[in-house]
């Protein structure tokens, strides 16, 4: 009898509408342990290389870890997997929220989804069962209303829905996949994958909890969390949620402004954490936003959530889409030089209510401006907007012109990098893309090893794929715990900032396969140590778990990962980072005149693969590598 | 000597929040990065700035009218 998980995984076929539960043995669920390490199992075997990823033949897989639903902090989370329609490289993405550890309590530890429905059809998982139903009423439908509608339809109010806004209908390929219609899978375009296979939902209730195999050493872990949450470096976050990164960002000159141009914004107090938790937060104008306006993630202490309210004024903020994270305010403003905060949560509203991944979609509309300040863009080509750097108002309109790609949102539908193919007139030059995936709000110039993680990270550039610099000095004793001891000052990328890298990512690699919270288990400031989350996992399991082991959980799924890419002819030819990047220098405050240096870059990248055991030239992994890591069935699909 | 102080996200706490994180300190000649943060009763681990530059040490001396930003290590987000 297993503890933690079920032992279940569902495979659903849309095409025949066939069902089938397979139960893993348990040597499956150790060696992977969840995530996007076992969703890639499925994608690697049963998916041949070269499918279209907007066609039936793509695969959908979305897993829970052998700890998700513990009632401990952070451990809500679900991956996402399919080949990417944004970057066609693989996709990978996961979310948080009450979905996650509702789905466990439905009785699955994951859904492979295979095919395309006739017609648009929802997945209802409830205690054990699973069924296909008609959805047909609900397509065309924003998010809050298709959550209202399946609550009413199911008669019950404590359903979790997992779906896809008109966004994802219409093949937006950064579309994301939304639940509690707050909470994204929001990056590489899941969302347009669910939406290509006409399933509209994912909607899950249940009461079959798994047992914990040492409930005391789990409630002791849990309550220490509680206890130190005040004392932590996760406070902050606690009370401003992840919107005080943009002061912490803007002082470091390292938040992105005017599309990469600069690393400071003359007006971040404007769009910051302290800001929004004094004007828009539910509740501050009674001062109940610390009860009002703060939300969380099943079972979690730290409630970093953000929920806004306006009820009068340009911007109506509806409380149900949730709030704005650091992510989608320094994308949508600092990204666009915009700084109306009531403005930056209606535009993440609209990313909610049409499920549109906010970074992508931020980045994308910067772009486009700077392409409109340069002459390159005109009203003419926009329908008649303005998309001057600053300008509040386009960026909420261009989120509901992108969702349901209309008029010049068709064209910024297609992400960035192919709408600048389309586009043409010199526009690439201003991308900010790696693998064609728009880059997040953290700057490779102030924070060097983002330049080597930003452009090898198999799914395009991510910010949670690593640790980042600045982190590595100050927290000798977490760090010490994965073999780093060698903090090198500021700026610096040489081969030990490198093995920082790597090994960090091996890490966040290991919390993405246990779809843990990376803000509450991590290497550095976060509330528990990797020891930490170690001992959680062998409290939920019974498994007699070292950190050795899920370390090498971590390389293998970033293994399995960039093996996906291989078999589709992808190496190190699309590892690239924005040109700009290596010429253009930031202007102003602390990062002025940062810009990064190619050759030393390259040397980083070089140093990188082959302490990863890939192969420098091709970027590729090697057969002893793969087979280092239990992998030998993959070196035999990729031919190795 | 007086040295203008600013401090971000959960640090603010430490002032009146009137002040905004803002506040504007005594400290005796030749005070350090390191006597600025006992003074403020930060024992946190934190990141500092002194007049745009950033990441200087507690041992760095300070000078009549710097200005001082202070911020946490946090990535993400
Ligand atoms: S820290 Fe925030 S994002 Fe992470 S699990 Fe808790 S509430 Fe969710």
């Amino acid at each position: 009898m297993p503890h933690g998980y079920h032992g279940r995984v569902l495979h659903v076929n849309l095409t025949s509408g066939e069902l089938s539960i397979e139960q893993p043995e348990e040597k499956f669920y150790r060696k992977y342990m969840g995530g996007s390490a076992m969703a890639l199992i499925y994608l690697l075997r049963d998916m041949p290389a070269g499918v279209d990823p907007l066609s039936p033949e793509n695969i959908l897989a979305l897993f829970l870890s052998v700890i998700t639903g513990a009632p401990i902090s952070g451990q809500s989370r679900m991956t996402a997997a399919a080949k990417s329609p944004l970057t066609g490289c693989i996709g990978d993405s996961q979310c948080g929220g009450f979905f996650p550890a509702e789905m466990k309590f439905a009785g699955f530890d994951g859904i492979v989804i295979k095919g395309r429905a006739a017609k648009p059809v929802y997945l209802w998982l409830h205690d054990g069962q699973a069924e296909l139903r008609d959805a047909t009423h609900l397509w065309g439908h924003v998010t809050g209303e298709v959550q209202e509608m399946l609550r009413y339809e199911l008669g019950d109010d404590r359903i979790e829905v997992l779906q896809v806004g008109p966004a994802g209908e219409k093949g937006v390929r950064f579309a994301a996949l939304i639940n509690m219609c707050s909470r994204a899978n929001g990056r590489t375009g899941m969302g347009a994958v669910m939406g290509s296979k006409n399933l509209k939902a994912v909607v899950v209730r249940g009461n079959q909890r798994p047992s914990i195999a040492d409930p005391a050493t789990l409630k002791a872990l849990a309550r220490w969390g509680v206890t130190q949450l005040p004392q932590s470096d996760i406070a902050g976050l606690s009370k401003y949620g992840t919107s005080e990164v943009i002061g912490l960002n803007n002082a470091d000159g390292g938040l992105p402004t005017r599309n990469y141009t600069s690393g400071v914004f003359e007006h971040y107090e404007k769009i910051n954490g302290p800001t929004l938790y004094e004007t828009l937060l539910r509740g501050a104008t009674q001062g109940q936003q610390d009860r009002m306006g703060r939300d969380t993630c099943y079972a979690c202490a730290v409630r970093c959530k953000r929920v806004v309210e306006q009820t009068s004024g340009t911007y109506i903020l509806d409380p149900t889409y949730g709030g704005p994270e650091y992510e989608s305010l320094a994308t949508l403003g600092s990204y666009c030089g915009v700084h109306d905060l009531a403005a930056l949560c209606k535009a993440n509203e609209n990313c909610n209510r049409y499920g549109l991944d906010t970074i992508s979609c931020g980045a994308t509309i910067a772009w486009a401006m700077e392409c409109f300040e340069n002459g390159l863009l005109t009203k003419e080509d926009t329908g008649g907007l303005d998309l001057h750097f600053g300008n509040a108002e386009t960026v909420v309109k261009l989120t509901e012109m992108i969702g349901r790609r209309e008029g010049f949102g068709d064209l910024l539908a297609e992400g960035s990098a192919r709408a600048a193919q389309r586009l043409g007139r010199g526009s690439e030059r201003f991308l900010i893309t790696s693998k064609d995936q728009e880059a997040p709000a953290h700057m490779p110039q102030v924070k060097r090893t983002l330049a080597v993680i930003y452009a090898a990270n198999p799914f395009g550039a991510d910010h949670q794929s690593h640790e980042h610099d600045p982190a590595y000095a100050p927290y000798p004793e977490r760090m010490a715990q994965i073999g780093l001891h060698d903090p090198q000052p500021p700026l610096t990328l040489n081969a030990e900032m490198v093995r920082f890298a790597l090994v960090t990512q091996h890490a966040y690699s290991a919390l993405d396969s246990l779809n843990v919270c990376q803000f509450v288990y991590g290497p550095a400031w976060h509330l528990y140590s990797m020891n930490q989350l170690t001992e959680v996992v062998r409290a939920v399991t019974g498994w007699d778990v070292s950190l050795y082991e899920i370390m090498k959980v971590g390389e293998r799924r970033l293994n399995m990962l960039r093996a996906f890419n291989a078999r589709e002819g992808i190496g190190r030819e699309r590892d690239t980072l924005p040109e700009r990047f290596f010429t253009q220098p930031l202007k102003g405050g602390p990062s002025d005149g940062y810009v990064l240096d190619r050759e030393e870059w390259q040397r980083a990248m070089d140093t990188y693969y082959a302490m990863a055991g890939w192969d420098v030239q091709s970027g590729t992994p090697t057969r002893p590598t793969l087979e280092a890591l239990g992998l030998g069935w993959v070196a035999d699909l990729l031919g190795l | 000597m007086r040295v203008s102080v600013h401090l971000h996200g959960i640090l603010r706490e430490r002032l009146p929040s009137a002040a905004r994180g803002r506040t504007t300190l005594e400290l005796p000649e030749s005070a350090t990065v390191g006597d600025l943060l006992a003074t403020l009763g930060i024992e946190r681990r934190v990141i500092v700035a002194v007049n745009g530059r950033t990441h200087i040490p507690a041992s760095h001396t300070l000078q009549e009218d710097d200005q001082v930003v202070i911020y946490m290590p946090v990535g993400g987000g």
